[in-house]
């Protein structure tokens, strides 16, 4: 497996060798932690983007001066393993409630927050399928993206999965534009992609930008198959009677809560 | 600092920065209306004096409670604007000034005084001092109308008073005369009253009741005496026979017997019994014996009886007479004592009716004199007061600080309008982006967020904003051309400040 890591190339779908059966049989007397760093150490791994290229992106780092900002995810990554799980890992759906409104943002950072953990990785699954941005993430363009997948039945899930220029941090890109009004994540395939993701790694937290409230429905939708909601309300843009609608759109027991970003 | 200031202050920046154009705008507007307000702000002279209200004169304790200096009000800033706001006063203050030509006219004297008013304030400058100011746009009109006003008021001020002394001492005169007359006609009452009832009082009238009544006991002490003696004289006589019956002739026989039988017992005595005078004198008896029997047996007749007065009857019937007389007379005493007692009741009750006539004449005539007295005294002290504001004393309005020649204006100046442009045109855009924050529904603040909110919703957490190093570049850039372009505008600005105060403009 070992191997396998030392051929990967940075533009093909990361082939993940890490699964449950393997820890089973190596059938060591390790505690469940090490089993997980051993693990994700294997993992992997893209060419990681520089400090400077991160903090252009926005994307949070250990060196950054902004430590409020990384104190922050930091806070809000506790706030979330806190909530009541039937799993170990959680689906978690994040929109902005207007367009621009800091969604994909606080995915990425969130993502990367958990990611910081050398025992828990993250995936981000961008379903911005109109106006993308986590693809900058990725330093070239992807091959593939959720879009590829839903339309097309031969990829498999672990080829649109790619490593990020953050450690331990996925990314599933969304893929070639579409035009609106394609109703793509009702799909049965969408389904038993969230679920297959979920089940495959126990400690890897799928996270799901969605689109803002107010333009489509698709974060609607895509609620239904995800743990929780998070909404993101951005500053000076939206009335509370924007927020109260939207809060009314996902129902009460999903949502995780609300972030204001400033 | 709170989080609600760090708030504000970020949402301020963050608005200022999007309207960056507008705020710019905004401050050079107001800046330039400022300024330009400042070149054509009308200027405005004032000239005040202090009038001073003298309430300690140096007469007021020689004539400490003898004389009533005419008091100033306690509140000197009401009375001197009463006084400022008559038409007399101001019309003369006009007149003197020649704004008007006389008085007579009151259509065009009317505005002119409501003017002059208008231009007229009155402050309390201390204690007793009062400044009244007059503003112009005419300097030399300024200060010749403070003059002519505050000279108008200090004048009217003091004839005023003289009027008020003077009214003052007619009314007490006037007082006193109808106070006067009443206390005559009071005196008058009570002489005619008490000429009239000479009455006696009440004590002699109670004295000699007793006297009567002591007198009255005696006398039916005395009657009852007497009584009692009439009675046991009337009782007695009824026993006691009018007079004595007797018979004559054995009456006389018995007598010479009785002288016979006394010479026979003498005879006895001395002889025998046969001696001749005894035998005599025995044979003498024997006769006159049966001459009584004889005569007595003979029936009486009236001629040979008759009848001799009781002398004890006759006593008893005396003194019978006599009590009857004394009791008679001392029932008269009674009487009358009985009688001259209700006299002396009747006029006790007189009297009381004539002594509450008499107190209440008197306490009339007692309190229209005290009165009276009180006025006469009053008068005086009216007289005197008079006396000391026709000569100017007592309590005046004196010029303390006399009208100054006004050199510089009041209010708003150039100056002001130059130093508060700037400021006003940072002020005004910020003030607006404040406005617009509070008015805007769209939420800033994390405590307003928490409000919208439901209470099942968290805020999971607050993320500041990820500044870039791009970003920070940028904005330092763009706040150092704001700087830049601002130390520009205010060195034009200064330059155009200093040309307008050196009078080249």
């Amino acid at each position: 497996m070992a191997d396998d890591n030392d051929n990967f190339r940075p533009l093909k779908p990361v082939i993940d060798n890490t699964n449950r059966a393997v820890r089973v049989i190596s059938n060591k007397v390790l505690l469940d932690d090490e089993h997980t760093r051993e693990e994700i150490r294997r993992m992997a791994e893209l060419e990681r983007l520089s400090y400077a290229e991160l903090e252009s992106l926005k994307v949070i780092h250990p060196g950054m001066l902004q430590a409020q900002v990384m104190n922050a995810f930091r806070e809000l990554r506790t706030k979330l393993y806190q909530l009541p799980s039937s799993r170990e890992n959680f689906v978690l759906l994040i929109a902005s409630v207007v367009p621009k409104g800091g969604g994909s943002f606080v995915a990425t950072n969130l993502g990367a927050a958990i990611a910081l953990d050398e025992s828990k990785t993250a995936l981000i699954i961008d379903c911005n399928i109109y106006d993308p941005a986590l693809h900058r993430l990725l330093p070239l363009e992807p091959d593939f993206g959720l879009v590829d997948y839903l339309e097309n039945i031969t990829l498999e899930a672990k080829d649109i999965i790619y490593s990020s220029g953050v450690r331990r941090l996925r990314l599933i890109p969304a893929g070639a534009p579409r035009q609106p009004g394609a109703e793509f994540f009702t799909s049965s395939r969408m389904r038993r992609l969230i679920e297959e993701l979920r089940t495959r790694y126990r400690d890897r937290y799928i996270l799901i930008d969605a689109p803002a409230m107010s333009t489509s429905t698709d974060a609607r939708i895509l609620a239904e198959l995800c743990d929780y909601v998070m909404l993101v309300v951005p500053h000076g843009q939206v009335s509370s009677d924007h927020i109260q609608s939207s809060i009314d759109a996902i129902g009460p027991e999903k949502l995780a809560g609300v972030i204001f970003n400033t | 600092m709170t989080p609600l200031i760090d708030e504000w202050i970020y949402a301020l920046k963050k608005e200022l920065g999007n309207h960056k154009g507008k705020a710019a705008i905004c401050f050079a507007v107001v800046t330039v209306t400022m300024l330009a307000l400042g070149f054509v702000w009308p200027k405005v002279y004032q000239s005040s004096a202090i009038v001073y209200a003298d309430e300690q004169n140096i007469i007021k304790p020689l004539l400490a409670g003898q004389a009533e200096l005419t008091r100033l009000d306690t509140d000197q800033l009401a009375v001197v604007r009463e006084r400022l706001s008559s038409p007399a006063v101001l019309g003369q203050a006009l007149l003197e000034t020649k704004r008007v030509a006389n008085l007579d006219d009151k259509y065009s004297l009317d505005p002119k005084l409501r003017e002059l008013q208008a231009a007229i304030t009155i402050e309390e400058a201390g204690k007793n001092h009062v400044r009244i100011s007059y503003k112009s746009k005419d300097q030399k009109q300024a200060f010749d109308m403070a003059t002519a006003v505050v000279n108008a008021f200090v004048r009217d001020s003091a004839q005023s008073k003289r009027q008020e002394s003077r009214d003052a001492f007619l009314f007490i005169d006037s007082q006193v005369k109808t106070y006067k007359s009443q206390l005559q006609e009071a005196e008058d009452r009570l002489k005619n009253f008490k000429s009239e009832n000479p009455g006696g009082s009440d004590d002699s009238t109670s004295r000699r009741i007793s006297d009567l009544r002591s007198t009255l006991e005696a006398l039916n002490i005395e009657l009852q005496t007497a009584r009692a003696r009439r009675d046991g004289l009337a009782q007695q006589i009824t026993h006691e026979n009018q007079s004595i019956a007797r018979q004559y002739k054995s009456d006389v026989y018995r007598d010479a017997m009785a002288k016979a039988q006394s010479r026979l017992d003498t005879l006895r005595l001395s002889y025998q019994e046969t001696y001749p005078d005894i035998i005599a004198l025995k044979q003498q008896i024997e006769d006159m014996k049966q001459a009584i029997a004889k005569s007595e047996s003979e029936p009486v007749s009236d001629t040979t009886q008759y009848t001799a007065a009781n002398p004890v009857y006759q006593k008893l019937k005396t003194d019978l007479a006599d009590a009857e007389i004394n009791m008679r007379t001392l029932q008269m005493r009674v009487d009358s004592t009985r009688r001259l007692i209700g006299d002396e009741h009747d006029q006790s009750k007189e009297n009381a009716e004539f002594q509450a006539k008499s107190a209440e004449l008197t306490r009339d005539y007692n309190v229209t004199k005290s009165i009276y007295e009180d006025m006469l005294e009053r008068r005086e002290k009216a007289r005197l007061s008079m006396a000391l504001d026709v000569q100017g004393q007592g309590v005046t309005y004196k010029i303390k600080e006399p009208p100054a020649y006004p050199n510089r204006p009041i209010g708003l100046r150039f100056m002001h309008f130059f130093l508060a442009a700037p400021l006003l045109g940072l002020l005004t855009p910020i003030a607006l982006i404040i406005a617009y924050i509070q008015l805007d529904p769209r939420i800033r603040f994390t405590d307003r967020l928490h409000q919208s909110l439901p209470e099942t919703v968290t805020v999971l957490t607050v993320v500041p904003h990820y500044r870039t190093s791009y970003e920070k570049t940028v904005a330092r850039g763009e706040w150092s051309s704001i700087v830049l372009l601002g130390i520009a505008v205010l060195v034009i600005y200064i330059v155009v400040g200093i040309v307008r105060v050196s009078g080249v403009v």
